[in-house]
């Protein structure tokens, strides 16, 4: 999930230049992946390898005792080819963000763009999204069900989500697709 | 010695008619046909918005998608074929599935009217 201390970083992450060697934990925030999965990333037999990745010395190289560096301008590279397009693997993050009727209570991250609408969740957009997006657009903090009462950007998005809140908690997902279906009719 | 709960078929009524979702959090032995229509309500209206790439399914415990369509359909080869493409045309669904539920109604109501059914 992702915590206002990562946020920060990410923002301050962002001011940095490509050339900005980062460690393997500011690395981990800034493609918001764990850590042991960066590590897991840099295995020689690895499914899915990482980030160009430097270890004692020269970019590229390697030797098992020395401090692993990232650059910045490598990650923000592997983030534009690995895009995650895959709305399977969305729709999984979205399931463990709200796994409980209880997280839907918890504050998360959305985005409030220019117009005052809000615009989907933090969490969802990319790296790459989320710098041309830091700026320009708020960052504002919402259960999930105060969140769907506003006037959304999209309106597939809000309804993607509503689904989920309503099969989270019935009670109150009825009582805001009945609203919603009333403002609708007016 | 404590009973198991078993509401009524009224009961269970009256909860799905105050929180339509709540039907799938309910076990699917107590589904009817009339059941998943009073929820069909609420749940059209956000599936006729939901973009093409939305998964219902993937909301519910296994199979529970399906099976609510097939009840409220009444026909298991219909709900599989509205529920089958892939991406989906959701509102085309949600219309097709309103069409159907309407030329069912039509049909179950000149069942019901003995003089329609002589002329």
């Amino acid at each position: 999930m992702v915590k206002i201390a990562d946020l920060e970083a990410l923002e301050l992450l962002a001011r940095l230049p490509d050339d900005v060697p980062l460690t393997v934990s500011e690395a981990a925030i800034f493609l918001r992946v764990s850590k042991s999965a960066l590590d897991k990333m840099r295995r020689p037999d690895a499914a899915n390898p990482g980030p160009v990745y430097s270890q004692g010395g020269a970019k590229g190289s390697s030797g098992s005792n020395q401090k692993v560096v990232y650059f910045k301008g490598d990650l923000k590279a592997w983030l534009v080819a690995n895009r995650c397009s895959d709305t399977l693997e969305a729709a999984k993050r979205r399931g463990q963000l709200f796994a409980t009727a209880a997280d839907l209570l918890d504050p998360e991250a959305f985005w409030r763009n220019t117009a005052g609408e809000i615009a989907g969740l933090v969490e969802e957009t990319s790296v790459v999204q989320f710098f041309e997006q830091l700026g320009q657009w708020e960052i504002e903090w919402f259960a999930l069900g105060d969140a769907l009462k506003e006037q959304w950007a999209d309106q597939g998005e809000q309804m993607r989500y509503l689904w989920l809140f309503s099969s989270k908690s019935p009670e109150s997902g009825s009582l805001l697709t009945e609203q919603l279906m009333r403002q609708v009719n007016q | 010695m404590n009973t198991p709960f078993a509401p009524s078929r009224d009961e269970i009524r009256a909860r799905v008619e105050a929180a339509p979702w709540g039907i799938f959090h309910l076990p699917v032995d107590c589904w009817t046909n009339e059941l998943a229509l009073v929820a069909w309500r609420q749940v059209r209206f956000v599936l006729a918005r939901v973009p093409s790439d939305f998964s219902p399914e993937l909301y519910f415990e296994t199979g529970k998608w399906e099976q609510f369509l097939e009840l409220l359909c009444e026909s298991a080869i219909i709900a599989t074929l509205l529920n089958s493409s892939n991406p989906r045309n959701w509102p085309s669904v949600v219309s097709a599935i309103d069409d159907h539920l309407a030329s069912k109604d039509a049909s179950d109501k000149s069942e019901q009217l003995p003089y329609f059914s002589v002329l």
